[in-house]
């Protein structure tokens, strides 16, 4: 019951029926709060007792949890994703997507954008409508004098992209964000490669980059003791890595 | 030539152009030679901002302002130098994102989550009926009711002394109640219930009837008293008062948690309790067939779930 693979996940040999479709049901949460484990079992599973959501909660599915909240697997919620979106499944996502709704009600819009993006990904919808659902978030990145907002973006898209839909993850506003956010946090893209048009548009929209600087970097000494030397200022201007600036724990976090 | 293949061909663009003292349709006619678009301001894509909420209820189309002016791209230090004298910029049907396809809502606004009101909560038992469940769970039997006619008769007619009212055998809450919150790991999934719990125990036993304990393990293990004066050495309560627990009796099993209570670690407590001649209870949130085979007989286990009712507990009540 507890068995289970580092990259697959065989969910119906490691977790029993009932855990398995209150998993499926959360999967679609961004935020999954022992509230809305609750509400979703007395709502679409009240056949299944209270034990199952402690079940679900120690479960080999989860990959972190507090007592505010938890977090699946990335390999564990996508495949509970695709089981979602299956066709004879639709009632039972249109179902959990109300009472996601209902118990993030108040919560951070972020947490809602992420939600409806994946909802719209997982009914097929289109992809101008998951665009669109992204778009306060690519507003947020590229508004001016609001540094903020533009950080919380980015620090947004770097923690979301991955676990998004890829239906989702194939849309303008996520290429966006994922470039956008890349060059204010010097960091490395998250959704693939882009083409230079594509990062040299991104990179002109974005309000305030973070300051970069160049660092030199060569290979001294023979092999098998080959070792890389980075300096800076750069001593070897042939060899020249571009480096965000922030310091570790501010932007870059 | 890919437009921007290389910052040598923008510089080579510059220095053309310069050199050549073009007007702005030479210009654009060396720029196309070189492979360059070269875009008049009026050409540039905007990305216009749009007011809509999560569902698209309300979505209205403002203004195309304010506009996002296109990427400036200068080529070289030399050629920023020159800005003043003219720009470089991309002209929209080069653009690899249809960004015009898009319209921008309003930004999200800084939103921390220490402001977040807590979700929405439905607690384990049904609201109904969980007055019912506590009393039910926590009454104990005293001669406290409406006086015993019968009896007073009797004595009256043997002429016996008459020392008190002989009152009728009833239920009753006045003895208070124990509570014991396991706060182990297995129990963290419930702990808003518990929170919720404490404070309709509160509003049925009252504030004064109500010693409350948290423990991990059991009471005997790792304990503290919420009451003043705090102690951290578990103690029972007067004999007579009832005993409530709010536990998994061990059922969870979270990974690579350490010092769970074992069968006879249980065993010890309960026995302890019984001695002092205190009814003992514990809430459950698993189904009955999980509960641990040996203790099932040793205390009354209540499942804490919405199944439970007033009717279906008396079953479980020893």
């Amino acid at each position: 019951m507890k068995r289970i693979e580092s990259r697959h996940i065989d969910l119906e040999k490691n977790v029993s029926s009932d855990v398995i479709r209150l998993a499926r049901l959360a999967s679609l949460a961004a935020r999954i709060e022992p509230e809305l484990l609750r509400k979703l079992r007395l709502k679409i599973l009240p056949e299944a007792d209270a034990g199952t959501e402690a079940d679900l909660w120690f479960s080999p599915l989860i990959q972190t949890s507090s007592p505010l909240g938890m977090m699946f697997r990335p390999e564990a919620t996508s495949e509970l994703r695709k089981q979602l979106s299956r066709e004879e499944n639709r009632d039972l996502l249109d179902k959990a997507w109300d009472v996601s709704q209902s118990i993030h009600e108040s919560a951070p819009p972020a947490i809602r954008i992420e939600e409806e993006a994946t909802y719209l990904s997982l009914v097929g919808a289109r992809k101008e409508d998951i665009d669109k659902a992204l778009m306060p978030i690519v507003a947020a990145i590229l508004e001016k004098n609001n540094k903020k907002t533009n950080e919380g973006a980015a620090r947004w898209a770097r923690r979301t992209l991955s676990r998004l839909p890829q239906q989702a993850q194939n849309t303008n506003s996520a290429k966006i964000l994922d470039i956008a956010a890349a060059s204010m946090q010097g960091n490395q893209f998250i959704l693939g490669k882009y083409s230079p048009e594509d990062i040299y548009f991104v990179d002109g929209l974005i309000p305030q980059k973070m300051e970069r600087a160049q660092v030199g970097v060569r290979l001294i000494g023979t092999h098998p003791k080959t070792k890389w030397e980075f300096s800076y200022p750069p001593i070897d201007k042939k060899n020249i890595m571009i480096f965000c600036t922030c310091l570790a724990g501010e932007s870059c976090r | 030539m890919s437009r921007l293949e290389t910052e040598l061909s923008l510089s080579d663009l510059i220095t053309a152009v310069k050199v050549l003292k073009a007007d702005e349709e030479g210009r654009e006619r060396i720029a196309k030679m070189l492979g360059f678009g070269l875009g008049r301001q009026e050409e540039t894509p905007t990305l216009s901002y749009k007011e809509t909420n999560l569902n698209g209820v309300r979505s209205r189309e403002t203004s195309m302002e304010p506009k996002i002016k296109a990427p400036t791209i200068m080529a070289t230090k030399e050629a920023r130098e020159r800005e003043n004298e003219f720009t470089l910029e991309i002209t929209e049907e080069n653009y690899p994102m249809q960004l015009h396809a898009m319209d921008m809502p309003e930004p999200l606004k800084y939103f921390s989550e220490m402001d977040e009101p807590l979700p929405e909560h439905l607690p384990l038992l049904n609201p109904i009926w969980t007055r019912a469940i506590i009393t039910k769970m926590l009454s104990v039997y005293a001669y406290e009711g409406s006086p015993d006619i019968s009896t007073l008769i009797e004595i009256i007619s043997l002429n016996l002394p008459f020392k008190q009212i002989p009152k009728k055998l009833s239920t009753t809450l006045r003895r208070g109640v124990q509570l014991l919150i396991d706060t182990g790991p297995g129990l963290v999934p419930y702990s808003r219930d518990q929170v919720s719990f404490l404070h309709e125990l509160r509003n049925i036993v009252g504030n004064d009837g109500i010693e409350v304990w948290t423990f991990k393990g059991t009471p005997l293990m790792h304990a503290l008293s919420l009451n003043e004066p705090p102690r951290s050495n578990y103690r029972l309560p007067l004999p007579g008062t009832p005993i409530l627990m709010l536990t998994d009796l061990g059922i969870a099993s979270p990974l690579k948690i350490t010092g769970m209570a074992s069968i006879d670690e249980w065993r010890k407590f309960i026995q302890m309790v019984q001695r002092a001649r205190c009814p003992l209870s514990a809430l459950v949130p698993y189904k009955s067939s999980r509960w641990p085979k040996p203790l099932k007989k040793l205390l009354t286990i209540i499942q804490w779930d919405r199944k439970t009712t007033d009717s279906n507990i008396t079953q479980f009540l020893l």
